[in-house]
């Protein structure tokens, strides 16, 4: 309270600094009104519930990436909407027309072609993490000062990003915490590359000419667009207008493409009954089997041309059928409405890994279960890239160090909570996703990293890594080693007695 | 490098939801209170508590972090749910707290609050329900001026400004009751004859 009052106190006299006369009254009237903060009796039970309640509905939905233009396909402000179509229509419309001739799209927006292009050594700059943007600083500050436990980032690599390693405070619901430590019982690594090799993906696409000079010649009631200079065309989007139709979002600034549903033209459910609602639920029955989803997704993709060269065998992603084992009550299971199937993106052969090694990166075709039809595409990306080496780490026994504690994105729950040991085997040097802000810009990379599948992974409520997840950038290594961020977060947790719930066949670290 | 909070938010955005939950553990005590200063009343701040995450939730798809911070955002959707449960009280206003609903007999407020809101209440009513809200989310909440300013639509420097107004005014009030006590006091002393 001290700090605060103090901060208080200084804001007040940047302001006016006559008041410092007056400090004494205002120190009391301040304390007074911070005194009478009421005890807000906040119910750890009722959080834990509530969180049991949005955890199992966010098992039954799945959102795709670009929902915005669902919503405005939805929003019944008419005038809004049809001022949007107009501009739509004017802009999308002639440049669409002639996607197919490419005379506005550049080669690079091309999903097929895979291009790299070589840059010189550590071309990226650092990888490591940069501080904490000013907002990010202030949620830090404010976790601070809420008062219940100790929030410590340590470890880590690169990965979990809480860059301030300054203790911090984070209230929470205490839920059963475990510490997990990870065993490895593989193959000698063996480690001798001294650079590997990290990828950049060339986002943005320069649209031909004839597109950023068809602003130039929009003109309408609404706005004369041809006054604003130097203007570029982002964003298009193409609404498909009949039963089960598409919105097609094309980002050139992304070099991305996100194909969404059209809700006015698939089937709503209006229910206003519960026993509605009931009878409307997706059954275990509509659940088609893997090969017809990958089938549904296949034709799709093969009738909207959409090139797979740069793709692995698809894979059906199947996390609900976990929630579904751990569910007590089936009948009170909600069968999930939508299904991925992701085709993994490679590069030069290695699949590419979310950060946390938690899935496979690629292209992702959302199925609607219930219509049996593709709902939406999302990620489908140009395929460019710049690539630079980075120095690699070689030591074994530094990299199976930061195995044992989880790796990237791990959790430490404090000494005196229940530690179980989990099994690792021999790992696959892939590629992850990793997000590097620079100059007020996110920059994808792709990291090389070797990803170690957990053995048996325990079946218990909450656990859910499939992977321990170690970049082979030495950089962002001795970064975790300095605490500028990573390693395991510390969180508040009641103490509990120590156990060590399983202790399977452990082999000694090498 | 994106930090830890952005990548949870990329990942529900891609529709792993099951993530949420990491922005859940981080938040809801900070909601909580913050609808709880509000409405001093523990299950309504429950009942809308739920509601703001499941709005959240419903539309992390709509976050941009381009246009501020998730904890900015969040609160916005916690103070829109509030002043929605009010106008359901009392539709002709914008009430954003229970401050403005105090003639309100149906009101419902958590008894042992009422010794502590009557200390307080005689320095906070007298002003606007808006300079009110600010003072209450910088000294209770512990919310920066940058976030108060996020969340409210105003900038840093008026939020600073508000708190300022405040402040001084309780203060003055406060000076002059001293001075009519000493008027008083002194009349007592040495009564004019």
């Amino acid at each position: 309270m001290a700090t605060d009052l103090k901060n208080i106190l200084e804001e007040l006299y940047q302001i006016d600094p006559e008041l410092k006369q007056h400090e004494t009254e205002l120190i009391t009237l301040i304390k007074k009104i911070i005194a009478n903060k009421p005890d807000t009796k906040f119910d750890k039970r009722f959080a834990k519930r509530l969180k049991a309640q949005l955890l199992r509905q966010s098992s039954t939905s799945t959102k795709s990436g670009f929902n915005f233009f669902a919503e405005f396909a939805n929003t019944r402000k008419l005038a809004f909407a049809t001022m949007g179509i107009a501009l739509i229509a004017l802009v999308a419309i002639p440049v669409l027309t002639n996607l197919r001739s490419k005379n506005f799209l550049p080669q690079e927006f091309d999903q097929t072609q895979f291009n790299v292009t070589k840059l010189d050594h550590e071309a990226f700059g650092p990888l490591a993490a940069t501080k904490l943007s000013q907002s990010n600083d202030a949620i830090l500050k404010a976790d601070n000062i809420s008062g219940e436990g100790e929030l410590t980032r340590v470890a880590g690599l690169g990965g979990a990003g809480f860059a301030a390693a300054a203790p911090s405070v984070v209230s929470m619901p205490a839920p059963d915490f475990v510490n997990y430590n990870y065993i490895y019982v593989g193959d000698e690594l063996n480690l001798t590359d001294e650079q590997v090799e990290v990828y950049k993906r060339v986002k943005g696409v320069n649209l031909a000419p004839q597109a950023s000079n068809l602003i130039k010649q929009l003109s309408s009631n609404i706005a004369d667009l041809s006054k604003f200079n130097n203007a570029k065309l982002e964003n298009a989007t193409i609404v498909e207008d009949k039963s089960f139709g598409y919105i097609i979002n094309i980002m050139f600034g992304e070099g991305m493409i996100n194909i969404d549903r059209n809700w006015q033209k698939w089937p709503q459910i209006n229910c206003t009954t519960e026993a509605c609602f009931e009878a409307q639920r997706v059954r275990e029955s509509d659940i088609p089997t893997d090969e017809t989803l990958i089938k549904i997704s296949d034709d799709f993709l093969k009738e909207y041309g959409i090139s797979l060269s740069n793709y692995g065998a698809p894979e059906v992603q199947q996390t609900w059928l976990r929630a579904y084992a751990e569910t007590v009550n089936k009948a009170d299971f909600y069968f999930p409405e939508i299904i991925s199937v992701v085709y993994p993106l490679k590069i030069n052969n290695r699949s590419v890994y979310e950060q946390d090694g938690s899935s496979k990166m690629g292209l992702i075709i959302n199925i609607d279960v219930k219509n049996k039809k593709v709902a939406g595409v999302s990620n489908l990306t140009t395929q460019s890239y710049q690539s630079s080496d980075y120095t690699a780490e070689t030591d074994d026994n530094r990299i199976l160090k930061i195995v044992a504690k989880g790796g990237i994105n791990s959790w430490f729950y404090g000494d005196n909570q229940a530690t179980v040991n989990i099994q690792v085997n021999t790992p696959k040097i892939e590629l992850i996703r990793y997000y590097q802000y620079r100059d007020n810009q996110s920059q994808e990379l792709l990291i090389p990293a070797l990803i170690f599948p957990v053995i048996d992974p325990p079946t218990d409520q909450g656990y859910y890594r499939q992977n321990i997840v170690v970049p082979l950038v030495k950089e962002l290594l001795d970064q975790s080693a300095n605490q500028d961020f990573g390693g395991p977060i510390r969180i508040m947790v009641e103490p509990q007695t120590v156990t060590d719930k399983i202790a399977p066949t452990i082999a000694p670290l090498r | 490098m994106e930090n830890f909070e952005s990548q949870i938010i990329r990942r529900c955005q891609a529709g792993e939801l099951k993530e949420f939950g990491q922005l859940y553990d981080r938040y809801i005590k900070k909601i909580y209170d913050f609808i709880y200063y509000k409405t001093m009343h523990r299950e309504t701040a429950e009942d809308l508590t739920s509601q703001t995450f499941f709005k959240a939730m419903d539309k992390i798809n709509q976050f941009d972090p381009a246009k501020g911070n998730f904890s900015s955002w969040l609160y916005r959707i916690a103070r829109n749910t509030v002043i929605d449960h009010y106008r359901t009280k009392k539709p002709e206003t914008d009430v954003a707290d229970f401050w403005d609903l105090a003639d309100n007999a149906n009101l419902e407020l958590d008894l042992d609050l009422k010794q502590k809101l009557a200390e307080i209440e005689k320095y906070l009513t007298k002003f606007r329900p808006s300079q009110r809200e600010i003072v209450i989310m910088r000294f209770w909440d512990q919310l920066s001026y940058q976030e108060i300013a996020e969340i409210t639509g105003q900038t840093a420097a008026n939020c600073k400004m508000i708190v300022h107004r405040v402040m001084t005014g309780i203060r003055q009030d406060l000076s002059l009751i001293v001075l009519y006590l000493l008027i008083i006091s002194k009349q007592l002393l040495w009564p004019l004859t």
